[in-house]
């Protein structure tokens, strides 16, 4: 741990360029399993306050989210506390207000030196400080491990109100929670296909049918359609090809289209029910959910459609495959005694592993961009809302509280 | 065997005729008693007021009145079809249901149905909107079989988005969602 600091300190003094300061703060962060960092209270430099949405908190949020920090919110710089905790950087900033604008500095400093590290200026109207402050985080993870964060990442999801169900968009932590639909009863199986595009059933012709949308731009159009059922999307972070289940063919099977919505691929050609799939992220397999055997498992097979095989045999009733960004495991929820709850697997079918072991039912899991969580659907409480895991089953946080949450998925 | 079975049917046959032949003759030589002589009306019989004429054979005019009948005889003869937890197979009351359903889609010969299956809460809403289709195809092939030609019938699923009762805790509640609906699409 010295030697870490000595070498960082070192540096600084040396190099002093940015690129040799990012070098050393990952071998900072390569000390610890979680990096001591402290988060002070940022200030006003007129005297217009915060009053809700404290940057300094959300960051704090973030980093402590991470699960790979170690973090020390504190109202002002103090050098004892630091010592004490063994802080070698902390977070610092300072903040003007002008009517609905706020112009801010972020920055990152040597705890020991008191040196000035990195820093970044935010300005814009008050109402993005939550993204603002989300960007800096990303900033700083990316500095000290480099890794791209989550802070930024989106949820799609849907809201049950009775019969009827619209989609939503929110931060990753749950704040800023937007409609996108209004039209059609039900919205549902919501996908990213990029940051502002997404796709999604919708029953606005009294049938569920395929519809991409803009985001930013708040319109959509159909995009699959039939006289038959075109369901449960999931697009490629690699190539053009959207998976989705068709029942043209007599009854579900998986079948795959470019973002156009042309040529259509049928690759399932089984008499039982096949559907729920995903890619895997190098785009070369998909995942999906089939009752071939009776009761629903989960399969893999080449995004050609050949090379089927079943990955899941621990549970009666095991559904909603998706694949971590990572390619290393897909997590799945699984029915054993009575209840359901988020497993992951290999994508050779070994290695079974029990993610949640909640009250009430845990499914329809997504990973996060960077595979360090898995977010899901519990109704645990007797309501239905979102919930954030780590793959190990620690850190579990609530991201919605308005109880009719359903079918989360997070930007890739 | 094939000479045989053909002598025999044409001996029951001769038989056969014989019972008509002599059927026909007794009736010929059964004589009926000559009906009495009618009496004169010697009472006069008022006639039976308008209102207690019978009114059940009434054809009504009114187009509201008519659209309510077509209303109750729908929902009377094309009625909610449930099934058991996870399954697709036609229960033996429902395929009672589903009688009735066929016989007055042959009465309403230009009707076009929309067969809408659905499924209780329990399991994935992507696994569940291929169940609730297998739900509404199985009621689309009974009726098919029954006559029905399959392009008056369109099938759809609502997977478990559209539950008559929501947040069921125990079976009894589950199977009243677990359905196939019909739906009038055009007469």
């Amino acid at each position: 741990m010295i030697n870490i600091r000595i070498l960082f300190l070192y540096s600084i003094v040396i190099a002093g360029t940015l690129y040799a300061e990012q070098i050393d703060l990952r071998s900072y962060a390569s000390g610890f399993d979680s990096i001591p960092i402290a988060v002070i209270q940022f200030r006003s430099l007129n005297n217009a306050g915060i009053t809700t949405n404290p940057p300094w908190e959300i960051i704090a949020d973030d980093l402590d989210f991470s699960g790979r920090f170690f973090v020390i919110r504190t109202p002002k710089s103090d050098s004892a506390l630091f010592a004490g905790k063994n802080i070698g950087i902390f977070i610092y900033g300072e903040y003007t207000i002008t009517g609905n604008d706020i112009e801010m500095d972020c920055n990152l400093y040597d705890a020991t030196a008191m040196d000035l590290l990195f820093g970044k200026k935010y300005r814009g109207q008050l109402k993005f400080l939550r993204d603002m402050a989300h960007r800096f985080t990303n900033k700083i993870y990316d500095m000290l491990l480099g890794e791209r964060g989550p802070f930024e990442s989106e949820i799609l999801f849907v809201k049950d109100k009775g019969n009827t169900k619209h989609l939503y968009i929110m931060d990753y932590d749950g704040y800023n929670q937007r409609k996108l639909t209004s039209r059609g009863k039900v919205n549902v199986f919501p996908a990213f296909i990029d940051s502002n595009t997404i796709v999604w059933t919708s029953f606005l012709r009294g049938k569920p049918d395929l519809y991409t949308g803009s985001i930013s731009a708040g319109s959509f159009s159909i995009f699959v359609y039939s006289r038959y059922i075109e369901t449960s999307p999931a697009a490629s972070t690699i190539h053009d090809k959207i998976v989705y289940a068709s029942s043209r063919a007599g009854n579900l099977d998986i079948y795959t289209c470019n973002r156009t919505g042309k040529n259509k691929r049928r690759l399932t050609f089984n008499r039982s029910i096949d559907t729920s799939p995903c890619w895997s992220p190098n785009g070369y397999h998909i995942a999906f959910t089939s009752d071939r055997t009776g009761q629903p498992q989960i399969y893999v097979m080449d995004a050609d459609g050949v090379n089927t095989r079943r990955i899941t045999f621990n549970g009666s009733y095991q559904d909603s495959p998706a694949w971590s960004p990572r390619g290393d495991k897909i997590a799945y929820s699984s029915l054993q005694n009575g209840k359901f709850d988020i497993w992951t697997v290999s994508p050779d079918g070994t290695e079974p592993a029990q993610v949640t072991a909640l009250p009430g039912n845990n499914e329809y899991p997504t990973w996060s961009p960077d595979a360090s969580h898995i977010a899901f659907v519990s109704t645990r409480g007797g309501k239905s809302n979102i919930y954030c895991i780590r793959p190990d089953g620690t850190g579990i946080k609530q991201i919605t509280r308005s109880g009719n949450a359903k079918m989360p998925d997070w930007s890739k | 065997m094939v000479m045989k079975t053909r002598t025999l049917s044409a001996g029951i046959l001769c038989v056969a005729l014989l019972l008509s032949f002599t059927g026909c003759k007794k009736q010929v030589t059964t004589l009926q008693e000559p009906q009495p002589e009618p009496k004169p009306d010697t009472t006069f019989t008022e006639p039976e007021p308008l209102q207690s004429i019978d009114t059940s054979d009434e054809v009504s005019f009114n187009e509201a009145e008519l659209e309510a009948e077509f209303q109750r005889k729908v929902q009377e003869n094309l009625r909610t079809i449930y099934f058991d937890y996870d399954s697709y197979t036609l229960k033996q009351a429902e395929i009672e249901k589903l009688g009735a359903a066929g016989n007055f889609l042959r009465e309403h010969p230009s009707l076009r149905v929309l067969i809408e299956g659905h499924c209780d809460e329990r399991g994935s809403s992507e696994y569940n909107m291929g169940l609730g289709e297998n739900r509404s195809r199985v009621i689309k092939d009974y009726l098919k079989n029954y006559g029905i030609p399959a392009i008056r019938m369109e099938i759809t699923s609502w997977g478990k988005e559209r539950p008559v009762v929501a947040g069921c805790s125990n079976d009894a509640c589950h199977a009243k969602n677990r359905r196939a609906e019909f739906k009038v699409l055009s007469r």
